[in-house]
């Protein structure tokens, strides 16, 4: 697997769909920008309709900026995102190559609890023990199992982005284009959230390497890895062993847990949150925890007695 | 293609936008002169009537600059690729 897996969609058919999306992002701004004309010269008393126009004349040259600079916001992602492989240099600075590395480690797991098992289980002698050992590696199974597809999930996921960000990024100028701010919020979601995971996600597996590298994985895989193969060697010897086997699997399985299936919902979760804070960037007024909310800064009330006493 | 369809729509519907946006503006003139020059003892109808006027002057002015701001828009963006690029 040396490359991620192509889009189903050709890159012709790819241009030409964020072409269109441009050509409505900007029929809808030329709109949005005549309705505020429209809406500033409107013969009534009423200020807070004629209000509108300057906000929208507004909000379309900002989308007009938006459709203008697609390109440069492509290098720039390309950039920052480059940076970043360059900081996280080493053998799984490509997403590919960590994915690979991560499920083989999965499924050498798994494969070795099934060897542990199945040689257990011939030996007539250790048929009880068997049964005790298939109740011990029972959920260490099902956890390396849920991780292989959540990593499964999230590979096809890093596999769509780098062809997706791009059409999210123009569907999020698309709404932003929208006359009267209808489509403002959702706009500013679908623009953080194509930056953000465009960015983000490729460095993920690696991210999860580097946790598990700190957690000291490969030594305590090499441990269980150990005990296997003395079993395979000798079966009887279990019966020394299943203590040393416990605490074996219970270390490579919290190593495991929080560096393969916790770490991947935290770091969705505070990719959630700078999204958040970024469409609150963007305009959008985003609710839930944005990311200002856990770094340390004055708080408002201190910045408002600051001011109050000016 | 749909969205195609979908672009010529709101093109044309920009087109009769600013056909209206254009009577307007003719109708806020008139309405704005009519009451600024209406002999009538009300200070504030004849200083909404020339709010009107500006605003339609001022309207007019920035529908005809729509086309002069997305090429403004276009050059800096150009620009801003050439210094990143």
């Amino acid at each position: 697997m040396d490359s991620l897996p192509d889009l189903p969609i050709s890159n012709l058919g790819d241009n030409m769909a964020i072409g269109t999306l441009l050509g409505l992002a900007h029929a809808l701004a030329g709109m949005t920008y005549v309705a505020g004309t429209l809406m500033q010269s409107l013969p009534v008393p009423k200020r807070e309709w004629k209000a509108w126009g300057p906000v929208m004349m507004w909000d379309a040259t900002i989308a007009e900026l938006g459709i203008a600079t697609v390109s440069i916001m492509q290098l720039i992602v390309d950039i920052i995102s480059n940076l970043i492989r360059a900081e996280l240099a080493g053998p799984f600075s490509s997403p590919s190559v960590s994915f690979l590395a991560i499920t083989s480690q999965l499924v050498s797991f798994d494969a070795a609890i099934f060897i542990l098992i199945s040689i257990v289980n011939s030996t007539i002698v250790l048929a009880p023990v068997a049964e005790l050992l298939v109740k011990i590696l029972g959920l260490p199974v099902q956890i390396v199992t849920t991780a292989i597809i959540i990593w499964s999930i999230i590979h096809i996921i890093i596999g769509l982005f780098p062809n997706l960000w791009l059409v999210l990024w123009e569907t999020g100028l698309v709404f932003f284009a929208i006359p009267f701010r209808i489509g403002r919020k959702f706009a500013s979601y679908l623009m953080a959230s194509a930056i953000v995971l465009a960015i983000a996600l490729p460095i993920m597996p690696s991210i999860a390497l580097w946790l598990e590298g700190h957690l000291s994985y490969e030594l305590l895989f090499g441990r269980f890895q150990d005990i296997v193969n003395q079993v395979q060697s000798n079966p009887l010897a279990l019966l020394q062993l299943i203590p040393l086997l416990a605490t074996s699997v219970a270390d490579l399985l919290g190593a495991m847990v929080i560096a393969l299936v916790i770490f991947p919902f935290v770091y969705l979760f505070i990719l959630s949150m700078i999204i958040r804070s970024l469409a609150n960037a963007f305009g959008g007024s985003a609710s839930g925890p944005i990311f200002s909310e856990f770094v340390v800064t004055q708080s408002r009330e201190s910045v408002k007695t600051l001011e109050e006493s000016r | 293609m749909a969205l195609s369809g979908l672009i010529q729509a709101i093109a044309l519907a920009t087109t009769q936008l600013s056909l209206l946006a254009t009577a307007l503006f003719a109708l806020s003139w008139v309405i704005g002169s009519l009451l600024k020059g209406a002999p009538i003892p009300f200070k504030e109808w004849k200083q909404w009537g020339q709010g009107l006027q500006m605003d339609a002057i001022k309207a007019t002015f920035e529908l005809a600059i729509w086309s002069f701001i997305g090429s403004l828009v276009a050059w800096i963006a150009y620009l801003i690729s050439l210094s990143v690029t």
